[in-house]
């Protein structure tokens, strides 16, 4: 569908407004719509499976289904929240399907073009892979997304005893991990 | 739910080392050519699914023209039973117990919705 508002008008336009019209099937707006949310959608992503190449075809996936459920949205204000969801999803999927290794070395190649390589991040990162997959995605949801315990129950569909101990364990053990490192 | 929340302090007393440690280790991602890769996937997922739309359109134009014979020729029995059962019914309410049958489907029929009918 040819967009009603040009790139610039759509940049500038609230967010409302550009949910709305992406909803009502313009293109454009989609796009400015994963312009806006890629970071947010490619970091979660990397964090949970640390390679860049599937984090960016995980982050991929997230987008087109949101492309194809937009019609299941109630109100432009929920997008945020519905968007995790279907990140969580896909995630959540995606561990399932390829059963993923959780303690893998990173590729270097694939970090190269995507970051800096600090050794405290590439740290941070084996850290988190260590983690069970489960686990590393209520770590992520807390620490990263800043998200209570309830709220990661809602959105993972586990009991809020089993996410408060997935983070409990899951912190003391990234604080083992990290322990050389200045500040944790 | 607003991702942007930051979680309450009761669920992750002691949590701040961590908390920083997140925050301070953002990965950086460039735009392009993200963007402008979904971009192009879902203008080819559009062109699919419009093609799947228009093909299955035609499809079922195609079923409705093959079968027209047998769906004229299926009316035409269908309108054939449908007046023989109507003039069946007709000749026997025209009868004293018909008439009684009906009497009694209206009582039925006013009790099951006397409500509605008197309020």
């Amino acid at each position: 569908m040819q967009s009603r508002l040009s790139v610039a008008e759509l940049r500038a336009a609230a967010d409302a407004a550009v949910i709305a019209l992406a909803c009502a099937g313009d293109d454009q707006a989609f796009t400015e719509i994963v312009r806006r949310r890629h970071a947010r959608v490619r970091r979660f992503m990397y964090r949970l499976c640390r390679r860049p190449a599937l984090g960016d075809d995980l982050a991929q996936q997230v987008f087109l289904t949101a492309w194809r459920s937009l019609g299941q949205l109630r109100s432009a204000a929920a997008f945020d929240g519905w968007l995790k969801r279907i990140m969580i999803t896909t995630w959540l999927v995606e561990v399932r399907r390829n059963k993923l290794e959780f303690a893998r070395e990173p590729e270097e190649a694939d970090f190269g073009s995507h970051r800096e390589t600090t050794a405290e991040r590439m740290d941070l990162d084996a850290a988190l892979a260590r983690l069970p997959p489960q686990a590393r995605l209520c770590v992520v949801l807390a620490y990263d997304e800043g998200l209570s315990h309830p709220e990661i129950a809602t959105l993972t569909g586990l009991p809020v005893g089993t996410v408060k101990s997935h983070i409990s364990r899951s912190a003391a053990r990234l604080r083992e991990l990290l322990a050389e490192y200045e500040g944790v | 739910m607003d991702s942007g929340d930051m979680p309450r302090d009761e669920d992750y007393a002691g949590g701040d080392d961590l908390r920083a440690l997140f925050e301070r280790e953002q990965v950086h991602v460039a735009e392009q050519p993200f963007v402008n890769e979904v971009a192009r996937r879902v203008v080819d997922a559009r062109r699919r699914r419009m093609l799947v739309t228009r093909v299955t359109q035609a499809a079922a134009f195609g079923a409705l023209f093959a079968a027209s014979h047998w769906l004229v020729l299926a009316s035409t029995l269908l309108s054939a039973k449908l007046d023989a059962l109507f003039s069946y019914a007709a000749s026997a309410l025209d009868t004293p117990y018909g008439y009684g049958a009906g009497l009694l489907c209206a009582l039925v029929a006013a009790l099951v919705f006397r409500r509605r009918l008197f309020g």
